[in-house]
C-alpha cells in the first residue's frame, strides 16, 4: 500500500462527502461539518499508507473530528443559536421520494444520538452492522439492536404525521 | 450476523423508502481541496528539518565558543588613589605587549612620570649630548664670532648685522 494520490482522493470525495457531511451533522452545523469533512480529506492526504477500507476510514475519522468541533461549538453556542435559524435541510426535495424529507428529517433529529448516528451510517453510507461497530465501538449486536429500534421510532413518528 | 433477517417487511419498506432520499449536496470546493491536500501532503514530517536545525545550532555554539573571549581588567594607578583606571585588552594583546617591552623599563618610566607630575618639566634629567671638552661644548653665539673668554657676550651690532645677513642668504 502506498500514499494516497489525487485521483483517488478526487473519487472518494466525488462518493463520500453528501454522506460525510450528513453524518458529521449530527453534531455540527452545516458550515463545521463540512469544514470537518475538508479537514479529513486533507488529513487523508498527509499518510504514508492507503488505510485498508478507505470509507470506514472517513467515516471515523469525520466523527472524530466532528466530536473534537463540537466541544468549541459548545463555546460559543450563542453564536450557533442564531445561526442554526438559517441551516438548509440535510435532504435534497425531490418530486418523485416515497417519504417527505422534511418529516424524515425531523423524526431523525429527534432519536437519540446512539441511534441516528446507526441509521445514517446504515442507510445513507451503505455500511454492515460490523462497520458500524467498528466506527461506534459498540459490539454487533447493540448497533442492530439501536437500529432496529430507530426505525421503529420513525415509523411510529412518521404514522403520527399522516394521521394529523 | 445476517443484517437483513431481523426486519419485518414493514421495516425493510421504510428503510427502502428512507435509503432512496438524497442528502443535500456539500458547498465543499473540491479544487481548494485538492490543492490543500497537495499541499499537505508535502509536509509530512519535521524530523529532517528539526535535525538540520539542531545540527546547525550546535555548529554555530561551537564556533562561538571557540573564539576568544575579551575581558576587562581594572588596575589602580598608585599615585592616583581612588581613581580607577579601565583597560579593555584582550588576553593575545596582553601578552603581546608583555613579550614585546621588557618588564624592567616599566618602572622607570613609572617612575619618571610620577616625578614630572609631582614637579613639572625640571624633573626631567638633562640629556647630556655633548661631552663638556672645550671641542665639543655646544655651540653657542658666543662661540661661533670666534669668542673663546667665556665671558658673556656683550652686544656687538655689526655682528648682529653681519649674522643677520649671512643668515638671510642661507
Amino acid at each position: 500500500m502506498g500514499s494516497i494520490g489525487p485521483q483517488k482522493l478526487a473519487t472518494w470525495f466525488d462518493a463520500y462527502a453528501a454522506q460525510l457531511v450528513l453524518y458529521a451533522r449530527q453534531w455540527l452545523d452545516v458550515g463545521l461539518a463540512e469544514d470537518a469533512v475538508q479537514d479529513v480529506f486533507v488529513r487523508m492526504a498527509a499518510i504514508r499508507s492507503e488505510p485498508a477500507n478507505a470509507k470506514a476510514w472517513l467515516f471515523r475519522s469525520v466523527r472524530n473530528e466532528a466530536i473534537s468541533k463540537i466541544r468549541s461549538r459548545w463555546r460559543r453556542q450563542n453564536h450557533e443559536a442564531k445561526r442554526a435559524a438559517n441551516q438548509p435541510n440535510w435532504f435534497e426535495p425531490r418530486p418523485d421520494e416515497l417519504v417527505d424529507s422534511a418529516m424524515a428529517q425531523s423524526a431523525l433529529e429527534s432519536l437519540p444520538a446512539e441511534q441516528q448516528e446507526v441509521v445514517i451510517l446504515r442507510l445513507w453510507a451503505g455500511m454492515t452492522f460490523q462497520e458500524i461497530s467498528d466506527i461506534v465501538g459498540r459490539s454487533v449486536s447493540t448497533v442492530a439492536d439501536r437500529y432496529h429500534s430507530a426505525l421503529a421510532a420513525i415509523r411510529r413518528m412518521m404514522e403520527k404525521c399522516h394521521e394529523r | 450476523m445476517n443484517d437483513k433477517n431481523q426486519l419485518s417487511p414493514a421495516q425493510r419498506e421504510l428503510e427502502q423508502a428512507l435509503s432512496g432520499l438524497q442528502p443535500m449536496g456539500t458547498s465543499i470546493d473540491r479544487d481548494r481541496l485538492m490543492f490543500l491536500a497537495g499541499r499537505r501532503s508535502v509536509r509530512r514530517g519535521y524530523f529532517w528539518p528539526g535535525l538540520t536545525t539542531v545540527f546547525a545550532a550546535a555548529f554555530v555554539v561551537s564556533l562561538a565558543m571557540q573564539l576568544p573571549s575579551g575581558h576587562i581588567q581594572y588596575a589602580k594607578h598608585p599615585g592616583l588613589e581612588g581613581k580607577p583606571i579601565t583597560l579593555t585588552v584582550s588576553e593575545s594583546i596582553a601578552g603581546d605587549r608583555e613579550t614585546r617591552s621588557p618588564s624592567s623599563s616599566r618602572p622607570n618610566y613609572l617612575d619618571l612620570r610620577d616625578k614630572v607630575l609631582a614637579r613639572g618639566l625640571d624633573a626631567l634629567p638633562t640629556i647630556n649630548r655633548f661631552p663638556e671638552t672645550a671641542e665639543n661644548s655646544p655651540m653657542t653665539l658666543q662661540r661661533l664670532l670666534g669668542d673663546t673668554s667665556n665671558q658673556p657676550m656683550r652686544s656687538n651690532p655689526w655682528k648682529i648685522e653681519y649674522l643677520f645677513r649671512w643668515g638671510a642668504k642661507s
